[in-house]
């Protein structure tokens, strides 16, 4: 039985993994290679990186820690931020990322999805979607990091990208991130319902419970979270005890 | 003790980074000596003892990209067919050792062993395709590679299966929403529809077990 997947995710800047990260045996908090090992002894089922700063300018440098990650971690890595290009997934997939996480571009040049998907494959192309509930039942994309409204409905766009080859969707309630309230699980099951392709629950993760409704009522394939791993207050284990015990199949 | 020399095949398909990592991280947990050579280079790869076919792609790229490359796919067939040296192809590298692939059209593929990859279907529309994550596998024989694992649990992504003619070539399957093999082989070869290099400990000891197997 495949099981629902518990990820990780670190916001990186410069190099450098932002937020907080409080580890008890962790040396360096702010490496993001340093930290992805310490995910893989967990046993996190994949990780997220994502680039915050995301420019041309400053990609060598995810380049690097992207290579010295894959180098480290046996659990497959998504990596996002910045991402406009045939030819930026290509050196991101070089580097060692098993996926790439695309946002404003696929709203900006939908047919990048289809021509990533071909080349590619489907299986590593994520369309990451933030959305915001802007009426009932009508959540609309944002993008260039929230700041941008595109008038464009969440759901039909999930749905596009999906007939356009898309392997997986990373959405993110713009309205519940960062506020420790829980994932937007009426979002998320309007999507997860109306697409074929896994769905990723991301935003406004606070316990172990929001985890499972995110599974149990948005039907997300996967779950991700930043802060509660990343302080400590949950552990990996505990969280895929507690979903196990919820009658949610994890690997243990 | 001689010094094995395990060839990754180098074909431009996805993350073969990992894969060699993988293997290099096994390498040192085993019992065996030797050196991982990522290469394309068809004389290295007829002289090397073992060859790792990794990849990540869609079926006709990855054929294109191997064919492509000049006298490769004479050196695998020679490697693997006269030679018989152990190979371990590693999801779409374990879909071009079947006869036929049908995504993005039917494409021949290497006709190691006889099939065809065909699309997965599962019949509760509500699984999700591609299947993507963590899921068990079931023997279906004893096979020396999976010898000692620990957990059952590995890393699947992909959209197509491997169907093959002679059921026997099945290893192991693996349920999602109908079973599929995820894992066959006959006498010196060995393909995973899963990805042992992104299968934590489970996968790394899948690959020293590999490194020590001689069938």
């Amino acid at each position: 039985m495949l099981k629902t997947r518990i990820i990780p995710c670190l916001d990186v800047k410069d190099g450098r993994v932002v937020k907080g990260i409080n580890f008890v045996d962790l040396i360096d908090a702010g490496d993001p290679i340093e930290v992805a090992k310490i995910y893989d002894r967990s046993g996190a089922d994949e990780l997220c990186f994502l680039d915050i700063t995301a420019s041309h300018e400053k990609r060598p440098i995810l380049l690097d820690v992207v290579r010295k990650t894959a180098e480290q971690c046996f659990m497959p890595l998504t990596v996002g931020g910045g991402v406009r290009s045939v030819s930026d997934i290509q050196v991101l997939l070089s580097s060692g990322a098993d996926k790439v996480s695309i946002n404003t571009a696929a709203v900006d040049d939908p047919n990048l999805i289809y021509e990533a998907s071909s080349i590619f494959g489907s299986q590593c192309i994520v369309v990451a979607i933030d959305a915001k509930l802007v009426s009932e039942n009508n959540w609309e994309i944002f993008t260039h990091g929230g700041r941008t409204s595109t008038g464009i409905n969440a759901v039909e766009f999930a749905k596009k990208v999906t007939s356009l080859g898309a392997g997986e969707i990373l959405l993110t309630s713009m309205d519940k991130d960062g506020t420790k309230s829980g994932y937007d699980n009426d979002l998320l099951k309007a999507v997860s319902e109306e697409v074929s392709i896994p769905v990723i629950a991301s935003g406004g993760v606070g316990k172990i419970e929001d985890l499972i409704d995110g599974v149990r009522i948005g039907g997300a394939s996967a779950v991700l979270a930043a802060s509660i791993f990343h302080f400590g207050e949950i552990s990996i284990q505990d969280t895929k005890v507690a979903m196990s015990k919820a009658g949610i199949s994890v690997r243990l | 003790m001689k010094n094995i020399s395990i060839a990754v095949v180098d074909y431009d398909c996805g993350n073969i980074h990992s894969a060699t990592k993988a293997i290099e991280l096994a390498m040192i947990e085993s019992n065996e000596k030797g050196s991982v050579n990522l290469t394309k280079d068809p004389e290295e790869i007829i002289k090397s003892d073992k060859i790792v076919l990794p990849g990540v792609g869609a079926f006709e790229s990855c054929i294109k990209k191997l064919t492509g490359i000049d006298g490769l796919k004479e050196a695998l067939d020679e490697a693997v067919l006269v030679k018989a040296k152990p190979i371990l192809g590693i999801c779409i590298g374990l879909q071009l050792m079947a006869t036929s692939g049908f995504e993005g059209g039917k494409h021949s593929g290497l006709n190691w062993i006889e099939g065809d990859v065909i699309p997965l279907e599962p019949n509760d529309k509500k699984l999700k395709v591609p299947h993507m994550g963590w899921n068990n596998i079931d023997a279906k024989k004893n096979h020396p590679v999976f010898n000692d694992i620990k957990s059952s649990d590995y890393y699947f992504v992909h959209s197509y299966k491997f169907s093959p003619l002679d059921k026997e070539t099945i290893i192991s399957s693996t349920n999602y929403g109908e079973d599929f093999a995820s894992s066959l082989g006959k006498d010196n070869i060995l393909g995973t529809q899963f990805h042992p290099e992104k299968s934590q400990a489970a996968g790394v000891n899948l690959l020293k077990n590999f490194i020590e197997w001689s069938p």
